[in-house]
């Protein structure tokens, strides 16, 4: 049975998918660019950048973990 | 085509500029919505790829009051919000296209050309020389109903040399507009790539003739289109070139 999403909640986690999608659009560019451009240079560019979107993401995953722990710590 | 890149996030806003340059486009980059619009007044960019997420001004309002502007502008709107209510009622807005993030460069660039095509008038979709046909909107080229299969960087070199066909471009002109890099930089790049393109043309070809005045060397200054073409009906000469680099 599914448990319903707390309203309260609902522009917190539109607000993160939106933060997720920021970053993982870059990234998924930076790596398919990279990979066009095929040279040693751009590949690295490519991992470089691919490195930060991936901090940017985990942060946001964090975030998302942080409002999930306070919704269930509003719930007990 | 000039396209403008509408986006907050710095590191998106220089991959998309990015992957529209390789794409051929020729494209500038603002950081929110009343820039946004500034723009479109001044420059009348062909294609505006539109965040919804933007400081100052709504990419949304920005939508219809760019719809006020201008109905030639294509849009193609960029948005990482979920709904579909919203990408609906940019549809009904007057964007020509949405698409939600994350997404392919493949797709994008793929969007972009069917918007663009749309919208332009058939006259200017191709460029041709002799028994080259440049598809600008395709992409494709073809010798005489045969497809070449060019990489996005000698198709780049080939528009540039087709669209000043008959004037000479120096390696500098074709490092800075195809490879977006400083003249400063030392690389034989372009020779390479006017030698795999000799070669690929010439490959196209259903008799065994003579092309290496195709693409010209003009020594000392660049490379050019031939003003005049040889085409297959003409004398043989010689198959196997040298190709000899401007002095």
């Amino acid at each position: 049975m599914q448990t319903p999403i707390d309203p309260d909640l609902m522009p917190l986690l539109e607000r993160a998918l939106h933060d997720l999608a920021q970053p993982m659009a870059s990234l998924q560019l930076r790596l398919e660019i990279g990979k066009l451009l095929g040279d040693e240079a751009s590949l690295k560019e490519a991992v470089d950048g691919a490195s930060k979107d991936m901090e940017r993401l985990v942060a946001v995953l964090s975030r998302m973990r942080s409002i999930l722990a306070a919704a269930s710590e509003g719930t007990r | 085509m000039k396209v403008l890149v509408v986006e907050d996030d710095r590191a998106l806003g220089v991959f998309l500029q990015k992957a529209l340059k390789l794409e051929g486009h020729e494209t500038s980059w603002v950081e929110d919505g009343e820039a946004a619009l500034e723009h479109v007044r001044r420059d009348s960019p062909d294609l505006v790829l539109l965040d919804l997420g933007l400081p100052r001004r709504d990419g949304v309002e920005v939508l219809e009051e760019l719809r006020t502007l201008s109905t030639e502008t294509a849009v193609l709107v960029l948005t990482g919000r979920s709904n579909v209510e919203e990408r609906v009622r940019c549809l009904n807005l007057g964007a020509d296209d949405c698409l939600l993030k994350p997404f392919s460069f493949h797709e994008l660039a793929a969007r972009c050309r069917a918007i663009l095509r749309r919208h332009q008038p058939a006259r200017s979709a191709f460029l041709r020389f002799g028994e080259l046909e440049m598809d600008l909107i395709r992409r494709k080229v073809q010798r005489k109903g045969q497809t070449i299969d060019l990489t996005p960087k000698e198709y780049a070199l080939l528009e540039c040399l087709l669209q000043r066909r008959g004037t000479c471009c120096s390696r500098e002109e074709l490092l800075r507009e195809v490879w977006h890099t400083s003249a400063d930089a030392a690389t034989n790049v372009v020779d390479v790539y006017i030698n795999y393109l000799r070669k690929k043309i010439t490959a196209a070809a259903q008799t065994a003739t003579c092309h290496a005045n195709l693409i010209e060397t003009v020594r000392g200054s660049g490379y050019r289109l031939h003003a005049e073409p040889l085409t297959s009906e003409q004398p043989k000469c010689y198959e196997n070139f040298a190709l000899a680099p401007c002095a």
